[in-house]
């Protein structure tokens, strides 16, 4: 019974039964003979939207303006309905599939909201989205490749700086990138070096000046100091982020799930030949 | 795909808590203190200035002709998408392949308030006839047909509005959610948006649009609009007013290529000869020109600059086939440039001394989606896919495949926050690209060095001994003009580094020319000219050359004609060695779709440096 009421074409359906049964209510007393009732009920409703909106009270002639509007829409519809023109109509058709759309969309509204366990469970279980990029805290020399002796300079530059040298000034925010980076995501390192540049970090050993490393700039002389690996974000850092993404994933399970309970319930016979037998078998 | 998206995003938020920390041991930079909003917040600060990129013109659906062409994204999806969110754009995933520093959002002041009533549920005129068949059309040409009967036959019959607009009230509410949102995504020193909107007049269908910019959050009850002054002398009025009540306001021009001479007049509207009240109230609001957007760029065409050998890029000529907004030489920033400093001699104040800015004048609330292999169309149902970028014309506007992504905007500032961002675009300390992040700076003084031991020393000496962009240089020995421009990191390298002059003479005469002041690859002749760069595109792949051009280049030039006495501007052009364009892109991921014979393949991007004036005193 349990699992019973979790089902949400369950819900679906009661939700569906809900609202029939209030508008069949509310209907009753008016359909019969045509009346037009506006009562406290409908026009408290007709004066939330026009103040909401306006922002004001409305005077006597804003009111008769509504709820002259509010009739001359009534009596067109009600005509419409009675003359069948809804019928077959692919803008009503439309609105009225949007409409049942949105009602499974607040189903998952109205679900209870996600307890903390819940949330724990689906950052688990999601471990993938909820990953930080791995990031690197290093330094970095650059080379361009119009420079005649780059080659040589690197050399001599990568064994000044073994023994322990600073980094020569007229290479000290070469081209203005900084050589000192830190804790920089890859996807940052990947923005701003363009080339491979990004994707070669991975197999550098730390502490040493190694290169050249090729980016969109020229060859780097790069000391990798720290790693930090991919690792899953801090669960109660990142708890409003994973909540956010709790409902759109469930909200998105949920409207196929509806879509697809309620194609059991009509039955599909594709008798054109015209549509590829792949297709025909997917329903 | 989604899931890497997300890594990315949660990197973003995840990185941006740790900044305090980082920044503290960073020596290159220091910190500021920074309040908005009631929160403090300790931002990285560069004294050097960065080069900050971003958006300053865009549209949402909040632009009632955006929202009839199929776009639901709000302001708020625009900036999400700006950060480096996935948005939906027509039905299909999409992200900007790096996000941006800065946006701003101009939706038209003009119909916000029927976006309001179109978007609400439950608000008036939600259910009207128009407002549903403008949420429910479901195809270009139902959209097209709807926008006709609705509004462009109501503003025919001399309305303003269509019949279902709810009046003020209605626009204020659209323009609070706005304002809602662009406060709502500021993340200062990471992340910067600007209070904005579009003045969107047209009379007899010349282009003279503005977008406005506010400084802070002191900001008008409603935007002004085309339909409460139609007039560029209008909208000054307006910001007249608002700056009587303490409000920080100017605005940047676009599309001069479609204004049919009236953006660089003769005469004002009121049909007046333009005058030195008018020529200074106008240099004090508008302080930059959209330099290039979708719908073309503005510098020159080479109907009118046969000589410049760059003028044929993105020219957008298939303009001219409609509302009779044929070229003419007066549409074109070179020649406004030229009017402006003509006017200077004559009147003592130049009305057209603008900056550049670039911009993409998206309706399809992607902000500033540039690049040219990630251009999904910028007009929602009209240019949507391939086949239709490649055959379809844009209604009453131009063709498809004359459009562009459009353009990109840097602000030279000391921090990424809304005040210096303002700041920088104000005192035309920024640059138009046309996508591409190359980073130029240009100054003009006395005393710089031959060349430079280092970066810092550089641009410490650029600002000590000269003026940066924007400015006037104020000496009356020949100037030094000390530019420095670098590559964007993921595209090709640079091919040259011209100046553009232009001037008036001693009998009023205007001219301009082009200096080559740097060239890669050892291509310089002796006379001055360049040898043209060899560096195909691949035809298959779309790849570009890596091995040739310049990744950075460092020029100090001296004018050999400077004549102190002479009204003059000098702006610097960058160009990049040729990369594939979108359609050649297009036609590579789709064997199917075929662009017509005229169609570019492959272009060569740039970058503007704003002008440097020479403003003799008599």
């Amino acid at each position: 019974m349990r699992k019973f009421l979790k089902e949400p074409l369950v819900h679906f359906l009661l939700l569906g039964g809900l609202i029939f049964g209030y508008y069949s209510l509310v209907n009753s007393e008016s359909a019969s003979e045509n009346t037009i009732v506006i009562d406290d009920a409908e026009y408290d409703y007709l004066l939330s939207l026009w103040k909401k909106q306006w922002k004001r009270d409305p005077n006597e002639e804003d009111i008769k303006a509504f709820i002259d509007q509010y009739l001359r829409q009534e009596v067109f519809y009600k005509e419409a309905l009675a003359l069948g023109l809804d019928h077959n109509d692919i803008i009503v058709k439309r609105r009225l599939a949007q409409k049942m759309e949105a009602v499974s969309n607040d189903l998952n509204a109205m679900l209870k909201p996600p307890t903390a366990a819940d949330l724990e469970d689906f950052y688990m279980a999601n471990d993938s989205l909820f990953r930080l990029p791995t990031s690197y805290t290093f330094q970095q020399v650059l080379f361009t490749n119009q420079e005649p002796n780059w080659q040589q300079e690197f050399v001599t530059i990568q064994t000044a700086l073994k023994e322990g040298k600073e980094i020569p000034t007229s290479r000290v925010l070469k081209l203005s990138i900084s050589n000192d980076w830190k804790d920089i995501p890859i996807n940052e390192i990947n923005q701003s070096f363009g080339g491979e540049f990004a994707s070669k970090l991975g197999s550098l050993p730390l502490n040493q000046w190694v290169g050249p490393i090729s980016s969109g700039f020229g060859k780097h002389l790069v000391f990798i100091s720290e790693k930090n690996d991919s690792q899953l974000a801090d669960f109660e850092r990142i708890k409003s982020y994973v909540e956010k993404e709790f409902e759109y994933q469930t909200e998105l399970e949920m409207q196929e799930q509806v879509f697809h309970d309620l194609l059991e319930k009509y039955p599909v016979k594709i008798t054109s030949d015209k549509i590829p037998e792949s297709i025909k078998k997917s329903y | 795909m989604r899931k890497f998206l997300s890594v990315l995003f949660l990197a973003i938020l995840f990185f941006s808590c740790e900044e305090k920390k980082d920044q503290t041991e960073e020596p290159a930079s220091d910190k500021l203190l920074y309040s908005h909003a009631g929160k403090d917040y300790e931002i990285p600060e560069n004294p050097l200035k960065e080069a900050y990129f971003g958006e300053q013109h865009l549209h949402t659906a909040a632009s009632m002709d955006a929202f009839i062409a199929g776009t639901r994204l709000t302001p708020d999806d625009a900036y999400r998408f700006a950060q480096g969110e996935e948005v939906m754009v027509n039905g299909r995933p999409h992200t900007i392949n790096r996000p941006l520093d800065w946006a701003a959002v101009t939706d038209h002041g003009e119909f916000l308030g029927e976006a309001y009533t179109l978007m609400n549920p439950g608000s008036p005129g939600y259910d009207s006839e128009a407002a549903k068949s403008m949420r429910e059309a479901p195809d270009l040409k139902t959209a097209l047909a709807v926008y006709k009967k609705y509004v462009l036959d109501a503003l025919a019959g001399g309305n303003a509005h269509p019949d279902f607009w709810q009046g003020y009230e209605s626009v204020k509410s659209q323009w609070q959610v706005n304002i809602e949102a662009t406060e709502k995504n500021y993340a200062p020193g990471k992340f910067t948006t600007i209070h904005a909107y579009e003045w969107s007049s047209a009379p007899n269908t010349a282009n003279l649009h503005r977008n406005v910019f506010f400084r802070d959050t002191n900001l008008p009850e409603i935007p002004f609009s085309s339909n409460e002054g139609a007039s560029p002398q209008e909208l000054w009025d307006w910001m007249t007013t608002q700056e009587a009540n303490g409000v920080m306001v100017f605005c940047n021009p676009h599309n001069p290529n479609e204004s049919k001479g009236m953006l660089f007049p003769e005469v004002a509207m009121n049909d007046k000869p333009i005058d030195e009240t008018y020529a200074s109230t106008r240099q004090h609001f508008e302080r930059n020109v959209e330099m290039m957007q979708t719908k073309g760029n503005s510098e020159v065409v080479p109907d009118f600059w046969p000589n410049d050998e760059f003028a044929d890029f993105e020219n957008a000529r298939s303009l001219q086939e409609y509302n009779g907004r044929i070229f003419e030489k007066h549409n074109f920033i070179r020649y406004g440039l030229n009017r402006g400093v003509k006017y200077q001699a004559e009147l003592g104040v130049n009305p057209f001394k603008y900056g550049f800015v670039g911009g993409t004048d998206s309706h399809n609330a992607v902000m500033s989606n540039v690049e040219e292999f990630n251009y999904v169309g910028h007009h929602g149902m009209a240019d949507e896919t391939a086949l239709d970028r490649s055959r379809n014309e844009q209604e009453g506007e131009m063709f498809n495949r004359d459009m562009n992504p459009g353009g990109l905007t840097g602000v030279w500032a000391t921090s990424n926050t809304r005040e210096a961002i303002w700041d920088g675009m104000h005192s035309r300390e920024s640059f138009a690209t046309s996508g591409p992040r190359i980073k130029v700076r240009f100054f003009a003084g006395n005393g710089f060095k031959e060349s430079y031991e280092s970066y810092e020393e550089m641009v410490k000496d650029g600002y000590a001994k000269g003026v940066p962009m924007g400015q006037n240089y104020e000496g009356r020995e020949a100037p030094e003009f000390l530019v420095w421009a670098l590559k964007d990191p993921i595209a090709p390298n640079l091919d040259r580094v011209q100046i553009i002059k232009g001037w008036v003479d001693a009998d009023g005469e205007m001219h301009d020319t082009i200096y080559d002041i740097a060239a890669s690859d050892n291509r310089m002749r002796a006379d001055g000219t360049v040898e043209p760069i060899d560096a195909p595109v691949n035809m298959e792949t779309g790849e570009f050359n890596k091995e040739k051009g310049s990744p950075e280049f460092t020029v100090v030039w001296k004018d050999p004609d400077f004549d102190p006495n002479q009204n003059a501007y000098y702006y610097v052009r960058v160009i990049q060695l040729p990369t594939a364009r979108y359609s050649l892109w297009d036609e590579i991921r789709n064997p199917d779709v075929q662009y017509p014979e005229d169609t570019k393949q492959v272009i060569q991007e740039r970058a503007w440096a704003s002008p440097i004036w020479i403003e003799p005193k008599n």
